[in-house]
């Protein structure tokens, strides 16, 4: 039923952006004909905004705007709409009611609409694909991680924005010829080989947290705030979009808080995956493209960090992964500053970003709540500025902090550190004495630099 | 002379100072850059070589940046330019707020990771000083004259918003409120605004510096400062330090700039984020097309046709919050003389200028005006009607559809942009069918777009001109004015010209009428657009406007009216003319001469304030001296015909109508009477700790539940304590403490919150009781679930951890936080969770709390049964007597008044019924099965809404009020579907968005009484002469 349905219609993918929606459409153009939906740009907010009611979030808007004006544009082949928003496991917007109402008053052909929830969807195709949309996704992903690792290290950001676009595209297209996604992607793994690394310094890290919207559509939907950190020499280190899918995963292995009405739409009885599955798989793609230490955070242990704020219980949507990340950059001493990027209208988000968040960080790490829109450009980039000033003193001061417990300079330290290698690593895995990346090198690297070991269980103090 | 420059250029003013090598300040200057921040920061640093060598150069400022490698200088953030300067001079100062023309920050000096803690404005509480340049512009006051006010009075404005300031500001001079007590109101309220914004609860320790231009120029709002900080201080018992505001504090970003480049410290980090994109498509005027509609819609002034000898006239006049337009018709409404000037604050002598003016034109034209009839409307008419004798004073939507249906009779859609406000109405025939009025965040449109000219070096009649001629336009946000005055700076810094940025600026209106204000597609309200009103002047904003509406509606025709900004004018004498035609009534205008004599005394301060229910409006008492002894004095600005009398303790009036869903904020919390006690545990002889309780958000849900259970636990009634309802200074008082800012309502958790901790003092209490409603118990079926609003649970943890930022200020006091889940949908699981929180706190045994438990169950049941009894007796007696019942669509918490601004309370003192959800009579159960409509919503209240509104369109008797407050995002999710629902019924509906702490009082009455004359049409159509079905016949 559904194969043939594929075969008559032509199915869009959207919601996530590039790569993902390129990546997921490449899988299932097995079926038949089948293409990303578009970018999320700020005119298909517009097209959204200009279409909806006003006051929804910017996921429901800018996705919305995207299948409007590809629904305008349609023949007469039905179109299918597949897309992964709602925003990770958020409930609050109506998503699917949403696109229905608003293709069928604006769209140019008959709907057929994919079911929207990930791991339903994963069941709905089938072992095989369903395991390669997984791994296109967790492709997209690897892809990302690298683009960002390499961002704030590359002399020239434009080289790696042109390269790493057309390795995305190209594991598309081999995908569409019929490669398994983490073989396209092995085939692609050495498209950042010729960019020109900067020389070593000491770098502010800045976690990111927010929807896995606005994290992940990279460009307009977050005003390229990964972007604008990595070129402005921070390390940004942003979760892996499968840790939605981990999260939902997880929350579907909970006790339900009560009974749902007779009326609701069963849950499936048992997930094909699990929580650890996903981070798994998610290390292996990473390791496709050489990263082998990689670190997919513990579901269970965001959800016990955040309980004290934010019982998962309650079903906040990603708000919860929210919290249990910045108490992970926290307790892990992984960023300088924590940034909350809450796209506008996100409810999760908003109900913890003012006060729960900066409660959990505490003094520790510093904390920008960040909502991204269109307006306030000026404000937003001098808040910005103001915190990176912060984080890169802080950075700055870890790494002297280092080379003093160590006894040497840093000239010597820089002179005796391995040659640098681009994907390598920003900072040591477990337990960090630094969130600096240089930092926390040199303190790995005390033997070779015949220093004096830093003991890695105490915590710096600045 | 050697010397080192510092520049600072900001949103609005570039500000230069050179040193010398030894810090000492040789030279400074200061400039309003109108827009041209490049050409003013050159010849800053042209006049500053001309005088000195320079050896480095600095900059700072929100613009500064961006020009720095073009003027050779070092970039540094301004509050690290403002921290240096500081340093430098004041080595003792502990904190700084520093206000600049678009953003604020608090800076803690010492106390952050990298040395400070800094906090600056989000979009929101943006633009303070421009703002105060935009108020003091529109009230008439120079910046010398603003500079000799002096704090007094206790009148309250919002300034949550500059545009929501703006407006009450307005309000309040033409009640008759003075300008030091209306501009003190302002200061008071920018101050409760930084505290709660930036300092979220974090204390400002003395000594402490007020920097920047809002400081150093305005005396007022340093008082301000001192006031609210002295008493904050006395009130956290912190030692009262100096609080200075240095002259020259607007230069200290310079100053720092400078120092930086002395120092010659590190370059700034430079970050660029997406901005607004130019598109060449966006340009105004593009193709012949373009040319030809442009033509279509210059207006062509009627020529004036004053006819000599005795002329029978109709006058009309229309009192709006910027400008006062008044006009002369015939009987066959062929307009003869008009008279347009600006508003001044003084309504009868504005009313008297218009008047006069008129009736000069008249003797020119050697004719002799025989008024026939006057017609008011427009802001000031409540005022002006009784003063000029006027027979009619239509409000405003009428008279403006009115007088654009005698222009253009096939009008389909009326738009009016006037200073203030947007209105939109759908006619059908002569009738309002649908009307939409901006909110506050899209308010203030026309006068912004003026207003944004001037700051720019262009006079508004040069607006349409130069926007028309620009060839490309950068995008604005829509809606509010703040935010797009800090796109407008953005614009200037990424270097868009003055010409280009008026062309963006013309787009925002069309934008903004169409994607803002009316929540529907265009082409869902027809295809003949009239466009009046006095901001439609400005032809390249109404030509956006047209080029717009033919992109989006097929085969529209968009019209300007002959004279726009009279079109409330025209339409008011025309309604005035059908008025006394219809009752052959003589017309009651006192006739000019009569008028010249009227000595009116308007006293407007805080004896006044209406105290009978929270929302505490501020009232005026008007006295008219018409001579000869003859002496009226009277009360306005009351909400509701409670506050009419001074003297009066009448709760209400006699044609008050039942209000059940005001009802609520108290029926909720009342205390299980004797007669309902049904206490089964045994009341021990024992100490009872007392409870408080913040009667906020999930409380009105839970609260009959919690009382019944302490009662039945035999809790002693005067051992639990209540916060009040919401009030304004309940929640100014709170905001000093700091907000979180998700929702309206959210913020309001910390007031309630403070005042409790506030009321400790008197009212020792033992414990706060924060529950964590994750489910409501709702009537609906269907939906996926009936969840509350994560942040409606999460409020309680958020307060608190919001108040652990102060330290443990529950432990200090010896209060326990008593915040356990409440899954009110479930009782089995809610009687353990109940016993988690309060059972084993309160000391129960397990039978006694499962005893009463069983017991609020019952005693909770009980009561909503009742309340839905009343409903349904309400609603028999509309039946009978061929009435509307008017239900409000709105979550449990909007029966706060000061939530929802009373709406409730208005509907029902002019006499119509209200009912809340709660209260609405349950009917058919294919009603309340929402799986065809919304089953994959998970929100309990948007089930609600959705029932509700399905039960307005089943029962004829029914007609919907939707209350939203701000930043809702549940109710967003489901307000089209309640538009389509509601739309396809053919009765009238009052939709009220954006609730906030800003009460928009005079947009509120507009929207009210507009409704208000739709129902009374709506019952004379279609309920007077039909008899109606009980609800649970009527179909799905």
């Amino acid at each position: 039923m559904l194969s043939a349905e594929l075969a008559r219609s032509t199915t869009l993918v959207g919601g996530l952006g590039f790569p993902y929606d390129d990546l997921l459409a490449a899988v299932l153009s097995r079926f038949g004909d089948t293409q990303p939906l578009g970018a999320l740009d700020r005119e298909a907010m517009r097209l959204g905004r200009a279409s909806l009611p006003r006051g929804q979030c910017a996921p429901l808007l800018a996705t919305a705007g995207a299948l409007l004006r590809r629904a305008r544009g349609a023949q007469s082949q039905p179109l299918a709409f597949l897309s992964a928003t709602s925003c990770g496991p958020c409930r609050y917007a109506l998503f699917a009611s949403t696109y229905r109402q608003l293709l069928r008053e604006h769209g140019g052909g008959p709907l057929w609409m994919v079911e929207q929830d990930w791991p339903r969807l994963l069941e709905t195709f089938g072992d095989a694909a369903a395991s390669d949309l997984l791994d296109a996704l967790l492709a997209g992903d690897a892809l990302l991680l690298a683009q960002r690792r390499l961002r704030s290290q590359v002399q020239a950001p434009e080289q790696l924005d042109a390269a790493w676009t057309a390795a995305a595209v190209d594991v598309a297209a081999a995908i569409r010829g019929g490669l398994a996604p983490l073989v396209a992607l092995a085939r692609h793994a050495a498209w950042h080989d010729a960019l020109a690394l900067r020389p070593r310094e000491a770098q502010a890290r800045m976690v990111l947290i927010g929807e896995p919207w606005s994290l992940h559509v990279d460009g307009d939907a977050q005003s390229q705030l990964a972007r604008v950190l990595g070129d402005a020499g921070v390390e940004v280190e942003v979760p892996p979009l499968a840790l939605w899918l981990a999260y939902r995963l997880w929350e579907r292995s909970q006790p339900p808080l009560r009974k749902v009405h007779a009326h609701a739409p069963c849950e499936p009885a048992t997930p094909p995956l699990t929580a650890a599955d996903i981070g798994a798989r998610y290390a292996r793609a990473c390791a496709v493209l050489g990263m082998h230490e990689v670190d997919f955070p513990d579901v269970e242990q965001l959800a016990s960090w955040a309980a004290p704020y934010l019982p998962a219980s309650w079903r906040g949507g990603y708000g919860h992964v929210e919290v249990g990340l910045a108490a992970r950059a926290r307790f892990e001493q992984r960023a300088h500053a924590v940034i909350s990027v809450k796209s506008f209208g996100c409810i999760p988000s908003s109900g913890v970003c003012d006060g729960i968040v900066p409660r959990v960080l505490g003094d520790d790490v510093a904390f920008l709540a960040l909502e991204v829109s269109e307006d306030a450009v000026a404000t937003r980039e001098s808040r910005l500025v103001l915190q990176i000033a912060a984080a890169q003193a802080r950075a700055s001061a870890e790494a002297q902090a280092a080379c003093q417990a160590m006894g040497v300079s840093l000239p010597e330290a820089l002179a005796g550190l391995p040659r640098r290698q681009a994907l390598q690593p920003e900072y040591a895995v477990g337990p960090r004495r630094y969130a600096c990346t240089l930092a926390c090198e040199l303190s790995a690297s005390a033997r070779r630099l015949q220093a004096t070991p830093i003991d890695p269980e105490t915590r710096t103090s600045l | 002379m050697l010397g080192i420059l510092g520049i600072d250029i900001g949103s609005t003013t570039a500000k230069a100072v050179v040193i010398a090598e030894s810090g000492e300040v040789l030279h400074a200057e200061r400039v309003r850059h109108a827009g041209r921040a490049r050409q003013a920061a050159q010849r800053l640093a042209a006049r500053a070589r001309e005088r000195f060598e320079l050896a480095r150069c600095g900059i700072a400022g929100s613009i500064g940046l961006s020009l720095a490698s073009e003027l050779g200088a070092t970039p540094i953030h301004e509050v690290h330019a403002l921290t240096l300067a500081v340093h430098e001079r004041h080595a003792e100062c502990k904190s700084i707020v520093e206000l600049g023309g678009q953003d604020a920050k608090v800076i803690f000096l010492g106390s952050g990771l990298a040395g400070d803690d800094v906090q600056m404005n989000d979009r929101c509480a943006a633009g303070t000083g421009a703002t105060i340049d935009r108020i003091a512009r529109r009230i008439g006051m120079t910046s010398e004259a603003l500079a000799l006010l002096r704090l007094c009075g206790n009148l309250r404005v919002a300034a949550k918003c500059g545009v929501f300031a703006e407006t009450d500001i307005v309000n309040l001079l033409q009640s008759g409120a003075s300008h030091d007590a209306a501009m003190s109101a302002l200061a008071r309220a920018i101050v409760v605004q930084n505290l709660a914004v930036l300092t979220r609860g974090r204390l400002l320790a003395p000594p402490l510096l007020l920097l920047g231009g809002p400081h150093a120029h305005w005396p007022l709002l340093v008082e301000a400062w001192r006031e609210a900080l002295h008493a904050l201080w006395q009130q956290r018992g912190v030692a009262s330090g100096p609080i200075d505001a240095p002259r020259d504090g607007d230069l200290y970003v310079a100053l720092g700039a400078a120092h930086h480049a002395l120092v010659q410290g590190r370059a700034a980090v430079s970050v660029h984020m997406t901005t607004a994109d130019a598109q060449a498509d966006d340009r105004l005027l593009s193709d012949g097309d373009d040319r030809s509609l442009l033509t279509a819609l210059r207006r062509q002034d009627p020529p004036a046709c004053l006819p000599s000898g005795a002329v029978d006239v109709h006058l009309g006049i229309d009192a709006g919050s910027t400008s006062m337009k008044c006009v002369a018709i015939d009987r066959d409404g062929q307009l003869l003389a008009s008279s347009y000037g600006p508003s001044t604050g003084r309504p009868l002598d504005d009313a008297r200028a218009r008047l006069g003016d008129l009736f000069d034109q008249a003797r020119k034209a050697h004719s002799q005006l025989v008024v026939c009839s006057l017609g008011v409307t427009g802001y000031g008419a409540a005022l002006l009607g009784p003063l000029l004798g006027a027979d009619i004073a239509p409000v405003e939507t009428l008279a403006h559809a009115a007088g654009a249906r005698a222009a253009f009779p096939q009008a389909q859609v009326v738009v009016d942009v006037g200073g203030t406000d947007i209105k939109v109405m759908r006619l059908q025939g002569a009738d309002v069918a649908e009307f939409f009025v901006s909110n506050q965040c899209s308010a203030g449109h026309g006068a912004f777009l003026a207003s944004s000219a001037l700051d720019m070096g262009v006079k508004p009649e040069h607006f349409a001109e130069r926007a028309l001629a620009a060839t490309r336009a950068p995008r604005f946000s829509v809606g509010c004015a703040v935010f797009m005055d800090s796109d407008r700076v953005t614009f200037a810094r990424d270097g868009y010209k003055v010409d280009e940025i008026l062309a963006g600026l013309s787009w925002t209106l069309a934008r903004n009428v169409w994607e803002f204000v009316v929540p529907r597609p265009p082409e869902q309200l027809g295809t003949r657009f009239v466009l009046c009103g006095g901001a439609q002047r400005n032809l390249a904003a109404a030509f956006a406007q047209a080029k717009y509406l033919h992109a989006r509606v097929a085969g529209c025709e968009v019209v300007m009216h002959p004279t726009p900004e009279l079109c409330g004018a025209l339409g008011a004498a025309l309604l005035a003319c059908a008025h006394v035609t219809a009752t052959r009534a003589a017309t009651r205008f006192r006739g000019l001469s009569r008028l010249a004599t009227l000595q009116l005394h308007v006293q407007a301060d805080a004896s006044l304030r209406c105290e009978r229910c929270t929302l505490g409006c501020e009232r005026s008492r008007v006295t008219l001296d018409e001579g000869a002894s003859k002496r009226r004095s009277w009360l306005q600005g009351n909400a509701c015909e409670r506050g009419a009398e001074e003297a009066s303790t009448a709760h209400r009036g006699r044609g008050h109508a039942p209000d059940l869903f005001g009802a609520d904020a108290t029926q909720l919390f009342r205390w299980p009477t004797r007669d309902h006690s049904l206490s089964l545990v045994p009341r021990r002889e024992r100490s009872w700790p007392v409870l408080a309780i913040p009667r906020v958000m999930c409380m009105y849900r839970a609260a009959p539940l919690v009382l019944g259970y302490l009662e039945a636990a035999g809790m002693p009634r005067e051992h639990v304590l209540w916060s009040p309802t919401t009030s304004a200074a309940l929640f100014q008082d709170g905001a000093r403490r700091g907000m979180n800012d998700p929702c309206f309502p959210a913020k309001l958790v910390h007031a309630h919150v403070d005042a409790l901790l506030r009321m400790h003092a008197q009212h020792p209490f033992d414990a706060l009781f924060l529950p964590a409603v994750t489910h409501a118990s709702v009537v609906t079926t269907g939906t996926a679930d009936c969840a509350a609003c994560p942040i409606v649970t999460a409020c309680g943890y958020a307060a608190l951890a919001a108040l652990g930022r102060e330290g443990d200020v529950l432990g200090a006091r010896g209060i326990a936080a008593i915040s356990s889940e409440l899954c009110l949908a479930e009782p089995a699981q809610a009687q353990e969770q109940l016993y988690a929180g309060l059972g084993r706190w309160l000391g129960l045994t397990r039978d006694e709390h499962q005893a009463a438990v069983q017991r609020a169950l019952a005693f909770a049941r009980q009561g909503f049964e009742r309340r839905r009894a009343r409903g349904a007796r309400v609603l028999a007696d509309a039946e009978r007597r061929g009435r509307a019942v008017a239900v409000v669509l709105a979550r449990p918490y909007h029966a706060d008044p000061g939530v929802s601004h009373g709406i409730s309370t208005q509907l029902a003192a002019h006499g119509m019924p209200v009912l809340g959800i709660g209260s609405l009579p349950l009917g058919a159960a294919a009603l309340r099965d929402l799986s065809g409509v919304l089953a994959e919503s998970t929100n309990s209240g948007c089930a609600e809404k959705v029932w509700a509104a399905r039960a307005v369109v089943a029962h004829p008797n029914l007609v919907a009020v939707d209350l939203s407050s701000f930043r809702c995002g549940q109710d967003a999710s489901v307000l089209g579907m309640l538009q389509r629902t509601l739309g396809a019924a053919d009765k009238p509906a009052l939709y009220v968005h954006d609730l906030d702490e800003d009460r928009p009082t005079a947009s509120l009455a507009l929207r009210v009484q507009t409704f208000l004359a739709a129902v009374q049409r709506y019952e004379a159509r279609a309920l007077r002469a039909r008899a109606t079905p009980a609800l649970d016949q009527a179909s799905c």
